[in-house]
């Protein structure tokens, strides 16, 4: 029986879900123009069922043996444990530059044009070499006082747009042909699940409900965003990249300028909690030690970024939603493979 | 030692990241805060009023087919670096509205500088003629436009609402404002058909 020191699951749960969220935060052009509203509302119910699903394998075995899909590996063959390390590496390492790429993508059209893409990389991959090395319960104390500083940006915004909200002869959307290219969006959250199966082992005081509880939150986000987009901006929506950035900037609440600025930081704070984690969870399947670990894979980051800026086919294959899709599937079936077949050493915390 | 050490590293790092090593004084930085559109001997010339301390309106002249190609030249060739993010207010003048209107507030709904709420209006030629001598009027307009707004909510006053009327396809047209300045200033409601394709 090993001994660790646990930290709260609830705690993991709002940071992933945080995570999530900036998949609509960076949403550029992946989901059809001229959607129905009903659909689009079926589409997120949807993606985001899917996704807690996934959840669902790691979240027994964290239940019943208290013990993660880290876990599980180290019980399994040498060569098993080499392969499924390697995957899920790879897949981490792609969700993380998925991110990134869209990140200073819209960092650099939107906020701050001077900016080079490969320094704001830089420095986000530093900040999350630090967070990764000080470990997953540091990055999830941060994670709470972001929830915080999100909770009034939402607030802000949504509450700033009201004023804007036309619902009288406003578009509900024409086309019935798209949900399947929207279903695939939403369904990208899925690399929380991931990425929960290999860092669970170590919180503590876990209830399945907290998996339901961040996806339903998670769905009344992208829901409210979709509302606001589609009755607040309207066709305008669609003439620009980035839309929730457009939607920051659309508030009238007073004297209070410069929402887009408190955008960006909430998506800079998403995906650095993003990263962070899963560099933590990198670090838990490959058995290196954590200071090398903690810089290696940022490193590897930093390199695909510059590939990624330099050629196109690289950008694209790292910018695909599908591709993305297909590889979270492959791994939250590896994690339900792992989490049936073997029978880990059961963890106990401090 | 060396944490305080490396804190006073990160501490001193930021100082150039601040910005404030390109920073320029308030008087000579580049603000668009107006733009006009109006015709002028067969070509449409487009100014832009600029944020200035002077006592009189301070704009540049540009001569171009399309607002895109003004804002081009603008930012480029006339005064390097403009910024048009704290654009507040657009006028065009009547006369010229059916072939600018729909171009030139297309083009800012796609183009992230400019804010959706900046307002847009219509207005006569003797406006703008006043608007390069009195430096007070935009802010007159502007409490005029909020004025009517507030007192018919049909009436669009920005980029964003007279785009998304434009988008309407069903709809005939649709209700804005005219900066009237014949006797004194003022805004009045005024109806633009849609273009229908």
């Amino acid at each position: 029986m090993r001994v660790s020191v646990g930290f709260s699951s609830a705690r993991l749960m709002l940071t992933l879900m945080l995570c999530g969220m900036s998949v609509i935060l960076l949403e550029n052009y992946n989901l059809s123009a001229n959607q129905s509203f009903g659909l689009r509302m079926l589409s997120i119910a949807a993606g985001v069922g899917v996704c807690a699903v996934m959840f669902l394998p790691a979240a027994i075995l964290k239940k019943r043996q208290n013990a993660d899909i880290s876990d599980a590996l180290k019980s399994g063959n040498k060569l098993k444990r080499i392969c499924f390390s390697v995957f899920f590496t790879a897949y981490l390492v792609f969700a993380a530059e998925y991110f990134l790429l869209k990140y200073t993508d819209m960092f650099t059209k939107k906020y701050y044009t001077d900016a080079p893409e490969w320094l704001i990389a830089a420095l986000l991959l530093a900040v999350c070499a630090y967070a990764a090395y000080r470990g997953a319960n540091a990055v999830t104390r941060f994670s709470v006082f972001l929830f915080g500083f999100v909770l009034i940006v939402y607030a802000l915004i949504f509450g700033g747009a009201v004023g804007e909200l036309e619902f009288s002869g406003a578009v509900l959307g024409e086309a019935s042909d798209g949900f399947v290219n929207d279903f695939l969006f939403f369904v990208t959250p899925s690399f929380a699940a991931v990425i929960f199966s290999l860092v669970s082992g170590y919180t503590k005081r876990f209830r399945i409900r907290h998996i339901f509880i961040a996806g339903g939150v998670l769905a009344a986000f992208f829901a409210a965003e979709e509302l606001f987009e589609r009755f607040a901006l309207g066709a305008y929506a669609n003439q620009q990249e980035y839309r929730f950035f457009l939607l920051s900037k659309i508030q009238r609440l007073g004297e209070i300028k410069g929402m887009e600025a408190m955008y960006m930081a909430v998506v800079t704070a998403s995906v650095f909690c993003l990263t962070a984690l899963s560099v933590c969870a990198v670090k838990s399947v490959a058995e290196v030690s954590s200071l090398l670990n903690s810089v290696i894979f940022p490193v590897i980051l930093f390199v695909l970024h510059l590939c990624a800026a330099n050629f196109v086919f690289v950008r694209e294959i790292l910018s695909s939603v599908l591709i993305f899709d297909i590889f979270s599937l492959g791994a939250a079936a590896a994690v339900l493979l792992l989490a049936v077949s073997c029978s880990p050493e059961r963890r106990s915390h401090a | 030692m060396l944490r305080r050490f490396l804190c006073l590293a990160l501490c001193l790092g930021i100082i150039p990241l601040s910005g404030c090593s390109k920073a320029r004084h308030i008087d000579s930085a580049a603000l668009a805060e107006t733009i006009t559109v109006e015709q002028r001997e067969g070509s449409k010339v487009y100014t832009f009023y600029l944020l200035s301390g002077r006592e009189k309106p301070w704009g540049i002249e540009i001569e171009a087919e399309r607002f895109e190609e003004a804002k081009r030249l603008a930012e480029t060739v006339y005064i390097p670096n403009m910024s048009m993010a704290k654009l507040k207010l657009m006028l065009i003048e009547k006369e010229i509205a059916d072939s600018e209107l729909f171009e030139d507030v297309s083009f800012a709904a796609s183009d992230a500088v400019f804010s959706p709420l900046s307002y847009v209006a219509l207005c006569d030629g003797d406006l703008l003629d006043k608007m390069k001598k009195q430096k007070e009027l935009p802010e007159l307009i502007e409490k005029e436009l909020i004025l009517i707004k507030n007192n018919n909510e049909s009436v669009n006053i920005d980029f964003l609402s007279v785009f998304n009327e434009f988008a309407r396809k069903e709809s005939n047209g649709f209700e804005m404002t005219f900066v009237n300045s014949e006797k004194e200033l003022k805004a009045e409601r005024v109806f633009v058909e849609n273009r229908g394709d």
